[in-house]
């Protein structure tokens, strides 16, 4: 049997070069000596050191695959791409196909792409926040300080000292993330909220400002008014809550504010908006596409889930995942799969696969060059890879250029 | 490979228009070849006219804004409603998928476009996304007139060599071909909450004048020996009685070279019955007697469209008149902003229907069709593929005024475009499609119908209905082969992306890279986008020249 891949070499864990940019998330630090502190990079490189894929992909099942691709009566395409190349990729392998798309895993960037099409918005970038911004205002809960444990670096006018800018954490947060926040920024101040009612809150400054202590009200009421206070928050970290019309309800009180004063929000997006943006200039719109005569059909209240619940027992029918993320796969569409009748082709670097179908992919940014956005999705860099890209690990576009040639 | 198109009658300004033979030799026009050589196919194209490949020398068509516009308004995707005359399918939306936008420009003839405001830190995106605009060659113009590194230098009145080393650093790093300035200094004010900023007015954050910025940016293009000027966006677009900050900005540039567009937002009176007025004669006769100056239009349609500009400071300003009723604004990286309005220009409406008078005003009373260039400031005016219409409206007094007479009574009664009987022939229209375009840009390699020429050449069935001819050429071919008969791809062509040539390389010393860091948080490397990227996007690299010194003072 011809092999197309085979590996059953272990990884070893990559020292980042000082000009590397990592690409463990959005925020694409390039500082080495300080990354070494991450301990989201801690995590990402013990997972890097434990990958071994196993297993062997076949040109007969190439074959196969083909043939059920071409006999598919439906194709979804979902999972989350965090590269421009396999974001092209992707899209034209869906156009060619009639696929459905939707690579927006937890529907965050969908979300915050419809609220800001709705009611629009006024924001920032990184470097712009770091040299004008008066105050932070972070609005979320603990796992904004977790999805991005660099933030308060990327923010702060100094690597080493501390800043005297004030942050105040508006939302949900632990004594934890209240530390690391202190560390950098020793005047930070928490007002605890429920986060689904923070847009409220905003518009009534008062309830935010009446603790007890009033110097502690009015510190915080002064920072609050400072020239180009910055709203700091994360759609991916907002669970459990109507996103959507909380992201509307914190856009419209941003432009709002902007008619005498400056007021901007930053908003953090994870990797996966890379797919959205390339996406949107390829077809006009984010994701959630059904082709339809190689056009394009927007469909943003239909996801992933819809389409499996309608093809679920549907043994002609065929997905195609493809997880180029650090990240564990969306639990709901790993469970989801698990009672489909139809062809799964998994498209990862995890090692745990059973499905005989599985073609594994290496990682953009670290085994392989790729073109990824920043948090704030104004910056595009181009990541090389830290690893050497021959372990027979391929490319999502390749994987896809073999099963549609 | 040589192609021969027989007795077509050839029209490009600069020689006589005349029934004549062309040859595509390997990519490059001939006008004779050996007769002793094969040729491998001929076409017939007696009773067509003959033109160069068109050149759109300021549109709208990749990187950030341009996206943000595309993912804020799905809404208007689909959506047609275009009020001029359509002879070109209309877009699917008013900022259409890269594809469309490759497909639409070559369908009309055109086979050269420039993105004129491209971010520094969105600058890879740009060309990712122009990389992905099928046909066309491309370039860009970077935004540099409200970079706060530079600001400050500029404020500090750092020796001129520093800034014109910097200047042709960023082209270098970030693959442009032009500078473009938006709003001088305007747009950062804007993030320090100032609300305007004229010419001589200052920053209040930093202490510099838009006057400064245009003389220092004007002198480090002049330096670095840029074939194409500072493309300036002046600082009070859209607003009445701004012609006298426009005339102030022509001044600043103290006789250097500038290029003026979508000039048609920045000559405006304050007088008449609604407090706005027409001052096009007055732009057009400075643009008449001085050699240092070119201009685009920025024509409006009537319609739904889209503006998307870096001009922060206006379009917050504009959001109000947005329809359908939203906004979304950004502030960039110390380096610029963006703003995204909606916006539907309405021939009943007295400010809309003088604009579209202004526009065409502007274009008949400038005598030297190489110094006005056709453009729509796509999106911003209207749809690019309103140009076959705009040739007609230039080129029909009749035509014009059939439109004219739709206008707001008191557009009727107060602009003085019935006086203006100018048509354009086909010559002009070739001189400010083409060879004045390619002129400015230092395009050499392009925009006429001489031999040695590129042979992006373009064949239009002669008719008397003059949008539908050039609405659908019968053949279009690139570097000598046909990628288009009537209207139908029939082949793919090989992509360049245009740069500037021979820029002077700063040496980016360790303070350089200090400075770098502490204003974006990430070392220069990052930002740098090689040739060999380019190259593996498929594209090849071409370089605008300047051929002799056209210093204009």
């Amino acid at each position: 049997m011809e092999k197309l891949w085979s590996s059953q070499q272990k990884i070893i864990p990559p020292i980042l070069d000082r000009e590397m940019i990592c690409s463990f998330c959005s925020l694409l630090c390039d500082d080495a000596i300080a990354l070494d502190a991450c301990p989201l990079r801690r995590d990402c490189l013990h997972k890097l050191s434990t990958i071994q894929p196993t297993g062997y992909v076949a040109l007969e099942q190439i074959d196969e695959l083909k043939k059920r691709i071409r006999s598919a009566r439906s194709i979804l395409m979902t999972g989350a791409i965090t590269s421009v190349e396999s974001a092209r990729a992707a899209v034209a392998f869906a156009r060619s196909q009639n696929a459905f798309l939707d690579f927006s895993p937890n529907g965050s960037v969908i979300d915050t792409i419809g609220a800001l099409s709705s009611s629009g918005g006024y924001t920032t970038t990184l470097a712009e926040a770091r040299e004008i911004a008066g105050s932070f205002l972070v609005v979320g809960n603990d796992e904004l300080t977790r999805a991005f444990p660099r933030l308060m670096h990327s923010l702060s006018l100094s690597e080493t000292a501390t800043d005297a800018r004030t942050v105040i954490l508006l939302g949900e947060f632990s004594d934890h993330s209240l530390g690391v926040w202190t560390a950098k920024f020793p005047n930070t101040w928490f007002v605890p909220c429920d986060l689904e009612k923070i847009p409220q809150a905003l518009s009534q400054w008062s309830i935010l400002v009446s603790s007890p202590n009033s110097s502690e009200a009015k510190s915080i009421f002064d920072s609050l008014r400072c020239d180009y206070l910055t709203v700091v928050w994360s759609p991916g970290t907002l669970h459990s809550i109507p996103r959507d019309l909380w992201i509307e309800q914190l856009n419209q009180w941003i432009l709002r504010n902007n008619e005498t004063r400056r007021v901007v929000g930053l908003p953090l997006v994870s990797q996966d908006a890379v797919f959205a943006h390339t996406c949107t200039w390829l077809t006009s719109f984010p994701g959630r596409i059904q082709f339809e005569d190689k056009q394009a059909r927007y469909l943003p209240t239909d996801d992933y889930r819809l389409w499996l619940d309608r093809y679920q027992q549907d043994e002609q029918s065929l997905v195609i995942t493809i997880h180029e993320s650090w990240s564990d796969p969306n639990p709901h569409l790993v469970r989801g799969l698990g009672s489909f009748r139809g062809t799964w082709i998994p498209m990862d670097s995890s090692e745990r696969h059973q499905n005989r179908f599985h073609l594994p992919i290496s990682i953009p940014g670290s085994h392989r060059t790729a073109t990824m956005i920043r948090a704030d999705q104004v910056v595009m860099a181009r990541l090389d890879a830290f690893h050497k890209p021959d372990r027979g690990f391929r490319t999502p576009r390749e994987w896809l250029e073999a099963l549609s040639g | 490979m040589i192609i021969k198109l027989q007795d077509g009658i050839c029209i490009d300004g600069t020689a006589k228009s005349e029934k004549k033979d062309l040859y595509l030799v390997d990519g490059v026009i001939h006008s004779k070849i050996d007769p002793t050589r094969k040729i491998d196919e001929t076409y017939d194209v007696s009773n067509h006219i003959v033109m160069p490949g068109g050149i759109d020398l300021h549109t709208h068509i990749g990187g950030g804004k341009v996206n943000l516009a595309r993912m804020f308004l799905p809404d208007l995707s689909r959506s047609s409603s275009t009020l001029f005359e359509q002879t070109v399918a209309p877009l699917s939306s008013p900022v259409p998928p890269a594809w469309e936008t490759g497909l639409r420009y070559i369908q009309m003839g055109y086979t050269s476009c420039f993105e004129p405001a491209v971010l520094p830190a969105n600058a890879r995106q740009a060309h990712l996304e122009m990389a992905d605009i099928p046909w066309l060659d491309t370039g860009g113009y970077l935004l540099l007139g409200n970079d706060r590194m530079l600001l400050r230098w500029i404020a500090t009145h750092v020796p001129q060599a520093q800034i014109t080393e910097y200047v042709g650093w960023m082209l270098k790093a970030h693959q442009c071909c032009g500078v473009k300035v938006v709003n001088a200094g305007g747009i950062d004010a804007f993030k320090f909450n100032q609300r305007k900023l004229d010419v001589d007015e200052t920053h209040v954050g930093i202490p510099v004048t838009p006057r400064s910025v245009l003389a220092c940016l004007a002198q480090a293009v002049e330096e670095l020996g840029l074939p194409h000027p500072i493309h300036v966006h002046c600082s009070n677009l859209g607003i009445a009685g701004n012609i006298e900050s426009t005339m102030k900005t022509l001044e600043a540039v103290e006789g250097r070279r500038i290029h003026l567009t979508h000039a048609q937002y920045h000559c405006y009176g304050n007088t008449g019955p609604h407090a706005f007025s027409s001052e096009a004669y007055q732009l057009a006769e400075y643009v008449n007697w001085n050699k240092h100056v070119t201009i685009d239009i920025g024509q409006v349609l009537f319609g739904q469209t889209v503006t998307l500009s870096a001009d922060t400071m206006h379009q917050f300003a504009n959001r109000k008149l947005a329809q359908p009723r939203k906004a979304i604004f950004q502030d960039l990286e110390c380096q610029a902003g963006c703003g995204v309005v909606p916006f539907r220009y309405r021939e009943d409406q007295y400010v809309h229907g003088l604009q579209w008078t202004i526009g065409l005003e502007l274009c008949l009373r400038i005598l030297d069709p190489t110094k006005v260039f056709l453009t729509t400031d796509h999106p911003n005016g209207g749809p690019f593929t309103a140009y076959p219409h705009l040739i007609r409206l230039l080129m029909s007094y009749d035509y014009r005024m059939s439109i004219f007479e739709r206008l707001h009574p008191d557009v009727r009664a107060t602009s003085p475009l019935p006086s203006l009987k100018r048509e354009y022939t086909l010559e002009e229209i070739a001189l400010m499609t083409r060879k004045g375009p390619a002129t400015v840009l230092g395009l050499n390699d392009r925009g006429t119908l001489e031999s040695g020429k590129l042979a992006d050449v373009v064949v239009y069935r002669k008719a008397d209905k003059i949008d539908s001819m050039f609405a659908q050429p019968e053949l279009v071919f690139r570097r000598g082969a046909l990628v288009m008969r009537s209207g139908v791809a029939v082949g793919p062509s090989q992509k360049s992306t245009i740069v500037a040539a021979a820029v002077s390389e700063m040496h980016c010393d360790s303070h350089f890279r200090k400075l770098w860091r502490q204003q974006y948080g990430y070392d220069v490397a990052l930002t740098r986008i090689s040739n060999e990227e380019l190259l593996d996007e498929g594209r090849i690299i071409e370089y605008s020249q300047r051929t002799k010194n056209p210093s204009a003072r």
